[in-house]
């Protein structure tokens, strides 16, 4: 594999990184554009933690750094929790006419701090240190 | 139409089930190329998701970190993402590796995107096209928590084949000769 090949990769995905960072800042993918969409627009906010709540009938979700209003019931909901929630714009926030909890995504975080330990301990299993870099085993 | 889309959601993927998707077949292929399979369908969630998170949470707990520090890691959880890290990590190996690493590390990151796209998430799927076009897609054929009853029990079927296989190796190895 060339050097031209290996910088041209590493270009490649700075510019990745650089567009992934525009398209989030302006609301292409994320929800940072939530807020500004045309009354009655229907979203989706998917899989978000409880930042907040306020009073019976409004509450903060977070995605990063990222926080939606949402006006809905709030009775069960506590902060942390993680939900998706389906309804409509209005003014700014969002109109809950759905949501769904999902209980086991503590459970996924462990499983993928498992998944993480595991293929630490994998990895010696398949490669080496050789003179030049690394290299596979056998 | 949502403007939604998930990539900057907290879609946190069941990484044993992933890694079990690589190791379990596996375990019939006698090959070091298996575990970087397998750490090639771990580097979606690793560097796309965990970063994220990890760097999330250190803002949540104060340390000065922009939220713009967060968003460009998760496009590496989509195809053009970790096809490119994979080129690269190919690079950290000795000339005679590097081809067939990055191939096994594309096998895995099929198999992570393959495995993702089975769940549902209402419609908000995954940017596969991305950069090129931020049009979602996802099959939803299960739930986005459905793997996490499948995770201990592939654990064991996959800690069972490869038990077996060392068994086999060693007899073989010890056989008559």
């Amino acid at each position: 594999m060339s050097r031209g090949i290996e910088a041209a990769a590493a270009a490649l995905l700075l510019a990745l990184m650089v567009w992934w960072t525009w398209a989030s800042a302006t609301g292409l993918v994320g929800y940072r554009g939530v807020a500004r969409m045309a009354d009655g627009s229907p979203v989706v906010l998917s899989l978000l933690r409880v930042d907040s709540v306020h009073g019976d009938d409004r509450y903060t979700v977070a995605s990063g750094g990222t926080l939606i209003d949402v006006a809905g019931p709030t009775a069960g909901l506590t902060v942390g929790d993680d939900v998706t929630v389906g309804g409509a714009v209005s003014g700014g926030l969002v109109v809950e006419q759905w949501r769904e909890r999902a209980p086991a995504r503590g459970h996924k975080r462990l499983l993928g701090l498992a998944g993480l330990l595991t293929i630490a301990a994998l990895l010696p299993l398949g490669v080496r240190r050789d003179h030049g870099g690394l290299a596979l085993r056998g | 139409m949502s403007v939604a889309t998930t990539a900057a959601s907290r879609f946190v993927a069941d990484l044993v089930t992933h890694l079990c998707s690589v190791l379990l077949p596996g375990s019939l292929v006698r090959s070091p190329l298996v575990v970087v399979a397998a750490a090639g369908t771990a580097a979606p969630d690793l560097l796309g998701r965990a970063v994220p998170m990890a760097l999330d949470g250190a803002r949540r707990a104060g340390a000065p970190i922009p939220e713009a520090a967060i968003w460009p890691w998760v496009g590496l959880h989509e195809p053009f993402g970790w096809l490119l890290v994979s080129i690269l990590i190919g690079q950290l190996f000795v000339r005679r590796d590097r081809w067939r690493v990055v191939l096994a590390l594309w096998v895995g990151g099929a198999m992570h995107t393959l495995l993702d796209l089975v769940q549902g998430h209402h419609g908000q799927g995954y940017l596969l096209l991305a950069p090129f076009s931020v049009r979602t897609f996802e099959l939803g054929w299960i739930g986005s928590e459905t793997t996490v009853g499948w995770a201990m029990p592939l654990a064991i079927a996959t800690a069972v084949a490869w038990g077996a296989r060392v068994i086999v190796v060693r007899s073989v190895r010890s056989g008559p000769s």
